[in-house]
């Protein structure tokens, strides 16, 4: 019996092992193998009939005394998502990460990264899921000061004030929910938090959400992002925006619509959206570095999703869930790249890339491709999914759709402009020489070039899953 | 940045005293019969064995988060080793640098043995006693703490900790996985037999757990100490 357990297990066991290797390669390999698994595991999910969700529980103790897991389509489908732009990541880092650095433990902590984000997906518990998300939460201050510099150092230690003060926000809520269910497990808390007072529900969930709120970057609590995720070595920056933030929206999301389903979330959480996409594309248009300008664009794309996700009909879910799965795809394919860019010139500003892409041919195009989906030209899957989220929108009925639409269409004249700008710059001439004193090759090694491939199939090829992305919410 | 975290921090607060105050937010609250300690307390010597039956919470109903805590440690002792070496201004430089004396590091490397021997006691009464495999595994790991603090000349066999520490990792996934395919088909499932309640070889593979969580915190936390006090003679090193 293949078990869901094996998600959490698989890279925990690498991780544990991976600390002992001390040659560079050793590590890379399990790592690379350890990514492949799970990918296969994925795949073997993905393909299940899972019509009626498979739960399992620990220890052979039912909740509410032990804990369960449920495996149900939407947890497959991210899963698949996870595994896959995971194995991706580390085969970039492959030839990203540099030779000399010990690199056993940089991919232990990815690989817990993982595990962490499985679990979250997975469990039924809400204490379970504290814990995994307290894993999530450190093994990101870690991989974020990775680099050990000054600003890298200031970015994970803003980045571990907010997240602490939010994982407390989060056990507050739990003992909460746990002082009138008498249960930790999801399914008894929302039944108990349906009969309870409406205000101490509030309360409840407004802890939870704000807690949980931090790890997925939504409005008011995600002046964390732009540093961590501008200063992280480039394959976490991936990882960060590419799935873990996403993650721990539809976490957020699951739980607000099933365990808090007695009070309305939905409109505040669409505001705080609305808001969200706003100041993250304005503050993206101002920035001069590339990795900067992206991780602002982050902040505006989960504000997109969250729109969607909160219109509350089947459609907006559908339309959220594919742009989702997309921005993983072109944000993965930019923050790559851009990494790339640092490493071959140097230099972090968009001006010193000048003539990159006629000196990088391969890796300029598919930028260019990664930066048109984002901002949603066709033929490429952003366009699909930004059509969807907006023609959800204008049939939802719902306040402040019509709002939200001019605010997307607003963000999206704003990427357009500010990538543009990026793509002009790559193909202009080189006017100081910065980029002609790079001696030696240019393109990008050969695993990060396989690496950004696959996300580039994902952009190009993806209005063909359209029809796979689930959108079911439910425990 | 700051402002945003005081402000989150007062609000907080005010909404807590205005909470206890004003008695707002009040819902019923289970009594302790409806809730799941009862029916833990109910079940847990048939089902755990252990005596101690917050131990038998903690390792085989909620055994999945004990997991989950140990990887937290594991990830945190791997961060603090990752960011060590990058400390270079002294910060340590105090605590590493005072040579002890002859009776201190004498007196401490005669200590070494007994706090060694209490920490094993807690680990091995973990499901008959309070204790367990999180504070015998810290007091273990204090012993070789005391050595390092009085004198620098301990040297500590960093390879051996690293095998261990790995290897009491696998041992706990190695655990769940007999569960996983024993007959009872789930992970971490108490299959070993029970033995003779209030014993010391009682309980099942609870104190196997709790000896695997020993041997792993001790290990990390040695290893961290270890880090701290490279960190610490670098930066010595780099003020001459």
């Amino acid at each position: 019996m293949v078990s869901p357990i094996l998600f959490i297990v698989v890279p925990l066991a690498a991780a544990f092992l991976t600390v002992l290797v001390n040659r560079n390669a050793g590590a890379r390999i399990l790592a690379l193998l350890t990514g492949f698994a799970l990918s296969a595991l994925a795949w073997f999910w993905f393909r299940a009939d899972l019509s009626t969700p498979v739960s399992v529980v620990i220890a052979g103790i039912a909740p509410p005394m032990g804990i369960q897991l449920s495996m149900d389509r939407l947890s497959a489908a991210l899963a698949l998502l996870i595994s896959v732009s995971g194995f991706l990541v580390i085969l970039y880092s492959q030839s990203y990460l540099k030779s000399e650095e010990a690199q056993s433990k940089h991919y232990a902590v990815l690989l817990l990264l993982m595990a962490a984000s499985f679990g979250i997906l997975l469990t039924r518990d809400l204490f379970n899921l504290f814990v995994f998300y307290e894993i999530l939460c450190i093994s990101s201050y870690i991989l974020v000061a990775s680099e050990e510099t000054k600003a890298s150092f200031e970015a994970s230690l803003k980045y571990l004030l907010l997240g602490s003060v939010g994982s407390l926000f989060m056990l507050v809520a739990i003992g909460l929910a746990y002082r009138v269910s008498g249960s930790l497990a999801m399914s008894d808390i929302a039944q108990a938090l349906g009969e309870a007072d409406l205000s101490y529900v509030m309360l409840t969930a407004a802890l939870f959400v704000l807690g949980m709120g931090i790890e997925a970057a939504i409005f008011p609590v995600n002046t964390w992002l732009p540093d961590a995720h501008s200063t992280a070595p480039s394959s976490i920056s991936a990882v960060l925006s590419g799935f873990v933030i996403e993650l721990a929206l539809i976490v957020l999301l699951r739980i607000s619509m099933t365990v808090f389903s007695s009070v309305n979330l939905m409109l505040p959480l669409r505001y705080m959206a609305l808001a969200g996409i706003l100041i993250g594309e304005l503050a993206a248009f101002g920035q001069t570095e590339l990795k900067r300008t992206l991780a602002y664009s982050s902040m505006g794309q989960v504000g997109l999703m969250l729109f969607a996700l909160t219109l509350g009909t089947e459609a907006g879910r559908q339309a959220g869930m594919a742009h989702l799965v997309m921005h993983t795809g072109a944000k993965s394919i930019l923050f790559l790249i851009a990494g790339y860019f640092i490493v071959r010139t140097g230099k972090r500003d968009i001006k010193s890339y000048s003539g990159l892409g006629r000196r990088m041919p391969l890796t300029g195009v598919f930028f260019v491709i990664g930066a048109l989906s984002l901002v949603g030209v066709p033929p490429l899957f952003g366009f699909f999914t930004k059509f969807k989220i907006l023609s959800a929108a204008a049939v939802s009925g719902a306040t402040g759709a019509w709002l939200g639409i001019a605010v997307i269409l607003l963000g999206t004249v704003l990427e357009a402009s500010y990538l543009f700008r990026v793509v002009r710059t790559l193909y202009s001439d080189p006017e100081t020489g910065n980029t002609r004193a790079v001696k030696g090759r240019m393109e990008m090694d050969v695993p990060a070039l396989i690496a950004v491939f696959g996300f580039t199939l994902l952009v190009i090829f993806g209005s063909f899953l359209l029809p796979l992305i689930p959108s079911g919410l439910a425990l | 940045m700051r402002k945003l975290i005081g402000i989150l921090l007062i609000g907080g607060f005010a909404f807590y005293l205005i909470t206890v105050g004003m008695g707002l937010f009040s819902a019923e609250s289970r009594s302790e019969l409806d809730s799941v300690g009862s029916e833990i307390l109910a079940t847990s010597p048939d089902l755990s064995g252990a005596a101690n039956t917050v131990t038998a919470v903690v390792v085989q109903y909620r055994g999945f988060d004990t997991l989950g805590e140990v990887t937290v440690l594991f990830a945190s002792a791997l961060g603090v080793s990752m960011l060590a070496m990058a400390i270079r201004d002294g910060l340590l430089q105090d605590l590493f640098d005072d040579d002890g004396g002859f009776v201190l590091q004498a007196g401490s490397l005669a200590l070494l043995p007994f706090i060694v021997l209490v920490g094993i006691y807690i680990v091995l009464h973990g499901h008959l006693s309070p204790g367990g495999g999180f504070p015998g595994g810290v007091i273990i790991a204090t012993a070789v703490f005391v050595v390092i603090l009085t004198s620098k000349t301990l040297s500590i066999p960093r390879g051996l900790i690293n095998v261990l520490e790995t290897l009491a990792g696998l041992g706990f996934l190695a655990i769940g996985f007999v569960g996983l395919y024993s007959p009872a088909q789930s992970f971490l499932a108490n299959i070993l037999p029970k033995g003779e309640f209030g014993s010391l070889l009682s309980a099942g593979f609870i104190p196997v757990i709790y000896a695997i969580v020993a041997i792993k915190v001790a290990s990390e936390l040695i290893n961290i100490i270890s880090k701290l006090t490279a960190a610490g003679s670098a930066s010595r090193e780099a003020a001459e």
